[in-house]
């Protein structure tokens, strides 16, 4: 209880990188990636 | 008693059998005054040693074993550090794994008994490329 406090976690999974970065849902793996590495998301092709 | 079916553990078994390498779970709990997730995060992590031999649970003193609880990190009860071999992967469980989180255990006992994470190539040139100190990363979930 006392980290989710801290983190402010009302819905799950919520992903706190190094303290701060958040990440809520569970994102497919590239955007998870970009996400924990601070990037922004991928560029979507064109239709 | 068994936590799983007959059905689910073939299932597990069948997965742990990637494992190639000794795989040893710190158990950090304590004896009086545990939480009642110390005990289910005991019966969960005996079920899952007892699918594959190459899996040793170890059951840590939290008050009586500072060092070791320092060591690792470790400040709350019921946790779970995952050692390949005798190696710190870095991988840690809070609370007992139990529901949905059985999977999450499941997948990192598999990831500290092999040697390959499973990401992509694409995702291993982002981290390689942009990593350039330590990662603490926590995901918050519900044992449900």
């Amino acid at each position: 209880m006392e980290l989710t406090r801290k983190f402010r976690v009302t819905g799950v999974p919520k992903t706190i990188v190094n303290g701060s970065i958040e990440i809520l849902g569970a994102l497919p793996e590239d955007a998870f990636v970009r996400g924990v590495l601070g990037l922004p998301e991928a560029d979507t092709p064109p239709q | 008693m068994s936590l799983l079916s007959d059905q689910d553990r073939q299932a597990v078994r069948e997965r742990l059998s990637d494992i190639q390498q000794p795989v040893r779970l710190l158990l950090f709990t304590q004896t009086i005054g545990a939480p009642e997730t110390a005990l289910l995060a005991r019966q969960v992590l005996d079920e899952l040693a007892s699918l594959n031999e190459l899996i040793q649970i170890e059951e840590v003193n939290f008050v009586l074993d500072r060092d070791r609880a320092a060591q690792y990190g470790i400040e709350y009860i019921p946790s779970i550090a995952l050692l390949s071999g005798d190696e710190d992967t870095r991988m840690r469980f809070l609370g007992a794994p139990a529901g949905y989180e059985f999977v999450s255990l499941i997948e990192a006992v598999v990831l500290a008994g092999t040697t390959d994470s499973r990401l992509t190539p694409d995702s291993r040139s982002l981290i390689a490329a942009n990593v350039t100190g330590p990662l603490d990363i926590q995901v918050f979930v519900t044992p449900t």
